[in-house]
């Protein structure tokens, strides 16, 4: 039944599709309304018939359909309930039919009310918009049905790819499709204007879905980038997988298509650039779903594999082929207005900055073909690592931040150079001040260094662009300054959006230099609490701790971390082990810090925890990276938004549109805020107490301690005598294994000057003196009281034993129960 | 193929199929627009009043009810 009526839903929904293409079309050729309204519903229907559809999919996953192959292969019924509506777009068929899902919903958004400017474009864009609709749920239908009944109905799922167990998987992906299937909107309104002649106006109607898709696409990317720092354990976020350039590339031709069309809009310039950056857009999304699908380039994200390559490839040929047919039958219509004079111009800055961004997709785009490439003509592969595109891009991208830092002085005309001096000299302070603040910090690179007066330069021309209008505004209208700086978002969003992400921009590319220059890594084998210095830091591995949790075993280490012998934080990296797949999935801690994050990942075992290895890696000024990402992502929403109410014919239509400004930005704030939260506001294994343990070598923290039965220890006194110091407690049954060595310890040692005190932990009197009347301890015992002691010594549980040397340093640590060989061993030096 | 998948298929069908061809459904405006020029060309054809003023013989224009020379009510117009 489930597999039935889901398939006949996606079947009449590449029914209706090709209808609404055929509708459309016939509409144009007759010029009737009413064809083009009935194609107009068409789309809204497609959309209807596949969302049933996708819904159809979520309950089949929410209710264990198990009858489905897809839910079998990707669900089970011990996931949890989020984690079951994830895994819908786990593998590719419920990602083909999300896509297909929301590339009608867009189509239909685009083409719904059209406006004045939109309604001669709408019948072509509905034509196109159709037919690529068409396309994936035919894909989705005949090649990938996720609703392909499985002959014999198993018990039980196989269970979710534990890499895609994270929040940031739920909306990972839909993101990254709504950016995807956002970009055939300007691509589809672009060859409508070139079939209909009317090539000016078109980058003004497609801008808002240009900066959609792009938004949605910088956020997916950002997503992932930071799904790949907290999950997948090598400490990077970002690793020139072939699929996450994928991703990058129609984003860098969207945002070099959002800078063309501000050129177009206001000078008439630049026509050919946005319809073939446009096209290229469109183009480098279908190469990215063929590339990732294919298998032909080698990704992580080789799961989405699959044998529909050939389909896609077919469909790029096309929409290539026959888009590039278009603008070049029309390449009479595409003269510009204002042919660029001077490359030291605004214009010329703008024409730079498009030839820097397709130069970048075009290295991009041949370092992830350039091993198929080599091995299809040589036989062999030249792989194009991380190292090769830093090299290539890392020049390319510093180019386009010197842009961002010159091009906002610069005046329209060849040449001028209108705004320098004031604003020139912010530029120039930034261009020095940032570089400095650097080299105090440490970073000393030369390159490094050049790159961050780069950043300062940008830095100092994006604040000064603020400050100055905001300045500019508050003469005028007379308000604070805060408040003309809130206005300015207000009169001209996109103007000030845009500076926002470049300012995000800017904090960005301190996080890519600060990680890119400066990478550190280093692989440790810990022994408990002896302690190890990497880098500035010092790591005392305690302890591993390892429980079953659902279908997994969970092996946390717990690893408490100082700096300058001041103790810092405790890290708990962990590893999961799924038995049944026999993967294994990282867990990393990680230090936040705006100097850099410290990340730790356990990196393997022997004898249950008797040795770990780590593997230790320092990110310089990352939170910078994922800082910027937010504000660039803010700015982009700002630009975003419909600004000033339209005046509307009533009140209501006034209200209407207020209330949707609202609802739009709370909505946005709410999700910006949620990714701030998810990077700093949950601990990623992390736990600061109230004080660490002492080091080896450090002075052991003096205290006194009412004895039972009278008396009171005080490790000051004890000074010139080695003390053994026990945390133990009468309900703690390891406690209860190693008290007759501490006993048998005292009775040998008692003569030979070595002290012994028992500071029992969360314990109360009666208990204690009964415990102590069992085991015969002898040695003096009293009651931390407040738990006073323990805080001093850092201690997380017990039992816990501390030896101090006679000069009142720390000698040796364990934690757990003791045996009388190890004490006997670190007491041996100090008695006869 | 089961009897209640081929049922909500036959359903989803009919809606879909009705909201798309919506657009051209005639509705009751358009109809009596449809009677009124049918009228209005019967009306024309059939019930033409005559070129000249039977009273009086002097030409008269198209729709005119009476005479605008003699003020005699022409023939041919009904009522």
């Amino acid at each position: 039944m489930f597999a039935e009526v889901g398939t006949l839903l996606i079947g009449f929904a590449l029914a209706v599709a090709l209808y609404t293409a055929g509708a459309a079309f016939w509409g144009l050729r007759r010029h009737d309304d009413r064809w083009a309204e009935s194609a107009r519903r068409g789309l809204v229907a497609t959309t209807g018939l596949l969302g049933l559809a996708f819904v159809g999919l979520l309950v089949a996953f929410a209710t264990d359909h198990f009858e489905l192959a897809y839910v079998a292969q990707h669900s089970s019924r011990a996931l949890s309930g989020w984690l079951k509506l994830s895994a819908v777009w786990a593998g590719q068929e419920g990602s083909l039919l999300m896509w297909a899902g929301l590339q009608a919903a867009f189509a239909a958004l685009a083409v719904s009310k059209p406006s004045e400017q939109i309604r001669p474009l709408a019948p072509w864009a509905t034509v196109i918009l159709s037919l690529t609709t068409a396309f994936f749920t035919g894909i989705t239908l005949f090649f990938s049905n996720p609703y392909t009944a499985t002959a014999t109905v198993p018990a039980d799922g196989l269970g979710l790819n534990p890499l895609l167990r994270h929040p940031g998987m739920i909306f990972h992906p839909p993101t990254l499709y709504l950016g995807y299937v956002g970009l055939a909107v300007p691509f589809a309104f672009a060859l409508a204007a070139l079939l209909t002649r009317r090539v000016e106006g078109w980058t003004a109607v497609a801008r808002r879905w240009t900066l959609v898709a792009w938004f949605f696409l910088g956020l997916g990317l950002l997503l992932g980038a930071r799904w790949a720092y907290d999950v997948l354990g090598w400490g990077g976020y970002w690793g020139w997988d072939p699929v996450e350039n994928a991703g990058l590339m129609p984003w860098l031709t969207a945002t070099a298509l959002l800078h063309g069309g501000v050129m177009q809009e206001q000078r008439g310039s630049f026509k050919p650039w946005n319809f073939l950056l446009v096209i290229a857009s469109f183009v480098l999304v279908i190469f990215g779903t063929f590339a990732t699908r294919s298998g032909l380039i080698q990704s992580v994200h080789a799961y989405a594999r699959s044998n529909l390559g050939a389909y896609y490839l077919g469909f790029m040929v096309l929409v290539l082929a026959g888009s590039l047919t278009v603008l070049f039958s029309r390449r009479a219509l595409l003269s510009s207005q204002h042919p660029v004079e001077s490359f030291l111009s605004r214009d010329g800055m703008f024409l730079l900055t498009l030839i820097l961004f397709t130069t970048l997709t075009a290295s991009v785009f041949i370092g992830s073909v350039l091993p198929t490439l080599t091995e299809a003509l040589t036989g062999q592969a030249f792989e194009a690592g991380p190292a090769w595109f830093d090299r290539v891009t890392g020049p390319q991208f510093g180019a386009l931040v010197l842009l961002i830092g010159v091009c906002p002085l610069l005046g329209q005309a060849a040449g001028a150079l209108l705004k320098l001096r004031s604003r020139g000299l912010v530029a120039l302070a930034g261009a020095a001040l940032v570089p400095v603040a650097a080299l105090l910090a440490g970073f000393t690179q030369p390159l490094s260094v050049l790159g961050f007066a780069l950043i300062g330069l940008a830095g100092g021309t994006t604040l000064a662009e603020f400050g100055w209008d905001a300045a500019a505004r508050s003469r005028v209208t007379a308000e604070p300054f805060l408040n003309a700086l809130v206005g300015l978002f207000g009169r001209q969003r996109r103007r000030y959006g845009g500076y926002l992400v470049h300012a995000g921009v800017v904090l960005m590319a301190l996080g890519v230099v600060g990680t890119r220059m400066y990478p550190f890594e280093r692989q440790v084998v810990l022994r408990p609490t002896e302690p190890q210095t990497v880098g500035d830091y010092t790591l005392v591995y305690e302890e591993l701790r390892q429980e079953t949790a659902g279908d997994h075993l969970t092996n946390t280490a717990v690893v408490s971390v100082y700096r300058d012998g001041r103790y810092l934080v405790t890290l708990r990296p962990g590893l999961d082990q799924y038995p049944t797949t026999g993967q294994t999935m990282a867990l990393p801690a990680v230090r936040v810090g705006w100097r850099e994050d410290l990340y730790l990942i356990l990196a393997g075992w022997e004898r249950s925890g008797a040795t770990a290895t780590f593997k230790v890696v320092l990110n310089p000024l990352v939170n910078f990276l994922w800082l910027g990402g937010l504000i660039f992502l803010a700015g982009g929403a700002i630009a975003i938004w419909p600004g000033q109410v339209r005046r509307a014919t009533s009140r209501r239509e006034v209200v209407r549109q207020r209330f949707l400004n609202g609802a739009v930005t709370v909505i946005a704030a709410l999700v910006l805020l949620g990714a701030g939260w998810s990077m700093w506001g949950t601990g990623h294994g992390a736990t600061v107490q109230p004080a660490g343990r002492p080091l080896p070598g450090q002075p052991a923290p003096d205290f006194k301690l009412n004895l039972v039965g009278g008396g009171v220890f005080s490790l000051a006194q004890a000074r010139g005598q080695p003390v053994v110091i026990n945390f133990w407690a009468s309900w703690c049954p390891a406690c209860k294994e190693e008290m007759p060595a501490l006993q048998q310890l005292w009775e040998e040692y008692e003569g030979q000057g070595v002290r012994f005190v028992g500071v029992a932990y969360q314990d109360e009197a009666a208990a204690a003196q009964a415990a102590l009347a069992e085991y015969g301890t002898t040695y003096p015992v009293g009651l931390d009281e407040g738990e006073r002691i323990a805080r001093q010594y850092g201690i997380t549980g017990v039992p816990e034993t501390f030896v101090i040397a006679p000069d009142g340093t720390l000698a040796y640590l364990h934690i757990g129960p003791v045996t009388a060989e190890q004490l006997r061993a670190d007491l041996e030096a100090w008695v006869k | 193929m089961s009897v209640g998948s081929i049922l909500i298929g036959v359903a989803l069908l009919l809606v879909v199929g009705a909201y798309l061809a919506r657009p051209f459904r005639r509705t009751r405006a358009d109809l009596d627009q449809a009677l009124e020029r049918w009228v209005a060309q019967v009306r024309a054809e059939k019930l033409a009043p005559p070129a000249f003023c039977p009273s009086c013989g002097q030409p008269v224009a198209a729709g005119d009810r009476f005479c605008r020379a003699c003020g005699k009510p022409l023939q041919g117009e009904p009522g």
